[in-house]
């Protein structure tokens, strides 16, 4: 028996070593900061400091958290689609929520903390697919996800398997868990220049400037899922009504709060336009949930087409997820649009990028990276 | 403090261990007795130190009383014993349920501050009530009032039992050998406290995430389809089977380390062919106790069928009562009283009809039967588990078709693939991962079904008291065997159980 616990601690301690050691890379990566911690680390720092998780699916808590500690005047509320707007394209104190509503149902349940913030401004993109009940179907809600960071096993194997695949190199796990990581990043991501900024805004850096393979090589992971008609690209012929009527009362209630709303359909890139409107019979719901926003009396712009602000494939990340340069011309043409966004919009800095970098999907930062941006989506863009 | 918490497996369970032995071994019993106690209401108080001094004054009072009656035979005294301690669980468990009930009924409008139930009073009272019972029938000794004190706070029962008897208990104290640091007992002790972790804390805690969601979505109001509801209650069923399988493991095992050994709470209940059975597995000590110290009192079988069936129907709604103030509970007593009584009822017009019937059953029947148990605990459990009964009547309407049996999103299953069928059975919220979610339902049914449990792998070490009437039928390959081997294993259990546990949940039986 003896000789039992003496294996056992034996295999413990050797056990320890091993699965521990990823985990205290973790910690060092700053995985297992807490929310306000890590805001409160991007908000008193006076460089950019960038949250990226590769270990948390987080987005709505961390942007609820970062809704409660900020004042902004204007927000931008939406999916992933609407995080590359920046602070430095508006003249007041600017909160990107992306991320924060992937559903209609998200969007409802963040209502209460915008109202607390009382938010002058907020620009609404809206995804066709939240309007798909093909998609969401009816019974389907956002669950409350809570995020707890603290170290599992799993956690351990994920890291044993991005070292595997070389996602980290051996020197930078070992110079991690000895030096810990520099003050601009938190979290693996973060490390990568990958993650949100002290907005709320996203960094695709490692995507950009080619230090990844892209998702979206050629759009052809969007085009596989619109032939498909499966990952938020399923065929439907109705926009889902109760969820048309969800999306109104939403904009409704935010409008009774003193809040203007600008409603917009955020764009696809040039190709993928062309192949959704090549499939528009598998897709009659998009064009049904225009109709029915109408019949609503919500006042839209539809961006879905990026010809509409003249940009072009080069200026996306991918096949539905436009760049800095794309969301600088959706602001651009809203000015255009609504003149009482004058005082909220910084003009200057949206049209010198515009006039500086169009077919970029980056504005160059030195702050986040200094390596330029490549012909990452491999379509033969000059960068 | 929770078993599965980092403070107690790597601060408090060494500590008290190493000073428990280190003390034994240089200085007398009675101060290692002392610092047993000590660190059992150090634990208990770790929750609310204020109700430290209702489990003290219940301690000193119970003593007392027991010491007067093993003197003198008084009814009176043992009355007025019995009713101060129900009269204190009542106070706690039960004002505020009478309150609110006769508020409904009468009108009235009577205003109780919520009163908090002092964490394992019904576990420690009805361990005292069977010792004064004992003590008026002459069957306890004078025994030791720090022994005493051990009996009821040793801290690997005192929370959610097993509700142990005195006669199971005092004489292990007084025996020279607890005191003496052996390693067969640590051995032992460990095994079968990191079985019950690796229950709790992968098993139960991993399958609670599939089950809590259609819940909280019945008692929402939320129509539950028929493939969500019996998803949630097959799921709430194993949790609560883990849950409380590995807390009573883990009781079982805190107390071997420390040469104690607990009675068997907890054998393999889903394997009982009848409901009889059932509630001869499940929560054996208090099925134990509600059967010696109510069913029999009340009469038991002896005043013919009409009379068994009535004690029965009391003792499982009183049962069910214990297990918390509320209609939910009450009913899911009637439930399994209304269950003991049908069982009961079939084995007699089988014996009547049948007087010649082999008594060797086929594995067909038995097979049937485990089944038809199996589904009749799953369906009581969603009362048991539902916040209200409107929310156990929603999953009930899910379960039973009422609101349809229906995929959420039309099929075509000639391009959609298994993954895409299952997923539209279980849309919403049961099965975030469809593929996590029914592989780890399906291991939980060959671990509850076919493999042996703790005491099986054990059985050559006596790892709990009352075995004996457990025939196992484990294979010797299944056996738990002291070799290097089995030591990397449980440490490899052990590592999972400690990445798995950083988020420390309660276990259900707590709240009883």
């Amino acid at each position: 028996m003896s000789k039992f616990l003496k294996s056992y601690l034996l295999f413990i301690t050797l056990f320890v070593f091993v699965a521990g050691m990823p985990i205290l890379y973790l910690y060092r990566s700053g995985e297992y900061l807490g929310l306000d911690e890590i805001i409160a680390s991007q908000q008193e720092s006076n460089s950019k400091v960038l949250y990226g998780t590769a270990l948390h699916a987080n987005t709505r808590q961390y942007k609820k958290e970062l809704l409660a500690k900020t004042q902004p005047k204007v927000i931008a509320l939406g999916s992933s689609r609407v995080m590359q707007f920046r602070q430095h394209m508006f003249s007041g104190e600017f909160l990107n929520l992306g991320g924060g509503m992937e559903s209609i149902h998200d969007g409802i349940k963040l209502i209460p903390d915008i109202i607390k913030r009382k938010p002058e401004l907020i620009i609404l993109g809206l995804d066709i697919w939240w309007f798909n009940d093909r998609f969401q179907s009816p019974e389907m809600q956002s669950s409350e996800i809570s995020f707890n960071p603290t170290p599992s096993f799993s956690h351990s194997r994920r890291v044993f398997k991005w070292l595997r695949r070389n996602k980290i190199s051996l020197n930078e796990y070992i110079l991690t868990i000895l030096q810990g990581t520099p003050e601009v990043s938190i979290g693996v991501s973060g490390f990568k220049r990958d993650g949100f900024g002290e907005d709320g805004s996203y960094y695709y850096t490692r995507t950009v400037t080619g230090q990844i393979k892209p998702l979206d090589k050629g759009f052809n992971n969007t085009f596989k899922r619109i032939n498909d008609g499966n990952k938020r690209f399923q065929f439907n012929s109705y926009a889902n009504n109760q969820y048309i009527d969800n999306i109104v009362q939403l904009i409704k209630k935010l409008e009774k709060n003193d809040m203007k709303v600008i409603v917009f359909f955020p764009p696809f890139a040039t190709s993928v336009t062309e192949k959704l409107n090549e499939m528009k019979d598998e897709y009659q719901y998009i064009s049904d949930i225009k109709v029915k926003l109408k019949d609503s009396n919500i006042v839209f712009s539809d961006f879905s087409d990026p010809m509409k602000i003249k940009s072009n494939d080069c200026e996306f990340i991918d096949g539905f997820h436009g760049g800095e340069i794309t969301y600088s011309r959706i602001l651009d043409n809203l000015v255009y649009e609504y003149s009482f966004l004058e005082k909220y919009i910084n003009q200057d800095s949206i049209k010198e990028s515009i006039g500086q970098y169009s077919g970029r999907a980056f504005i160059p930062d030195n702050e986040i990276t200094e390596e330029p941006e490549v012909d990452f989506l491999g379509l033969g863009c000059k960068k | 403090m929770l078993f599965n918490s980092y403070v107690f497996i790597l601060i408090f369970l060494p500590i008290v261990l190493a000073g428990f032995h280190l003390i034994g071994k240089v200085s007398h019993h009675r101060v290692a007795i002392t610092w047993l106690v000590s660190a059992s209401l150090f634990f208990y108080g770790w929750w609310n130190p204020a109700y430290l001094g209702i489990l003290v004054a219940s301690i000193m009072f119970n003593y007392a009383v027991g010491v007067y009656l093993g003197e003198n035979k008084s009814k009176s005294i043992l009355t007025v014993g019995v009713v101060l301690n129900l009269g204190l669980l009542c106070y706690f468990k039960y004002t505020n349920f009478f309150v609110e009930n006769l508020n409904d009924l009468t009108g009235s409008s009577f205003h109780l501050e919520k009163i908090i139930l002092p964490l394992a009073i019904s576990f420690f009272t009805f361990q005292q009530i069977a010792y004064l019972v004992d003590a008026y029938r002459g069957l306890t000794r004078e025994y030791n009032f720090l022994h005493y004190c051990l009996f009821v706070t040793f801290f690997p029962q005192l929370i959610a039992g097993p509700i142990v008897h005195h006669k199971d208990m005092l004489p292990q104290f007084e025996n020279n050998t607890l005191y003496k640091l052996k390693a067969s007992h640590l051995s032992v002790g460990l095994v079968i406290f990191m079985l019950g972790l690796f229950k709790k804390v992968v098993l139960a805690d991993n399958i609670a995430i599939h089950a809590t969601p259609v819940f909280d979505a019945a008692e929402d109001g939320e129509v539950i389809s028929f493939f969500d509801a019996w998803a949630g209650a097959l799921a709430y069923s194993f949790q609560l089977y883990f849950d409380f399988s590995g807390y009573s493991d883990m009781a079982i095992g805190i107390a071997r380390m420390f040469g104690v050994v607990l009675p068997v709470n907890f054998y393999s209940p889903y394997k009982s062919k009848n409901i009889i059975e059932f509630w001869r597995r499940w929560h054996i000590t208090l099925s134990s106790f509600l059967r010696d110290y109510l069913y029999i009192p009340l009469g038991g079988g002896r005043n013919g069928k009409v009379n068994r069936h009535i004690n029965l129907m009391i003792t499982m709604l009183l049962g069910g009562f214990w297990h918390g103030a509320g209609w939910t509970f009450l009913i899911w007593g009637g439930m399994h009283g209304l269950f003991l009584v049908v069982n009961h009822t079939w084995r007699e017009l089988l014996k009547t009809s049948f007087p010649q019937r082999n008594k060797g059953e086929s594995a067909v029947l038995g097979w049937l039967g485990r089944i038809l148990t199996f589904i009749c605990v799953v369906i009581a459990w969603v009362i048991f588990r539902a916040e209200s009964l409107d929310g156990a009547l929603n999953i009930y309407a899910g379960m039973f078709g009422i609101n349809g049996v229906y995929l959420s999103v039309p099929l075509d299953l000639t391009t959609h693939g298994f993954r895409e069928v299952l997923s539209s059975m279980f849309p919403s919220f049961v099965f975030g991962d469809v593929k996590r979610g029914i592989n780890l339902m399906l291991m939980m049914l060959i671990v509850v079904w076919f493999l042996p449990n703790t005491f099986d792998l054990l059985k050559n070490n006596q790892p709990a008291l009352g075995l004996e009437s457990f025939i196992t039928q484990a294979k010797t390959i299944f056996m738990w065997k002291f070799n290097v081997l089995f030591a990397s294993a449980l440490a490899l259990m052990t590592i999972t159980s400690l990445f798995y546990m950083s988020a420390p949940s309660e276990f259900l039986y707590f709240q009883f």
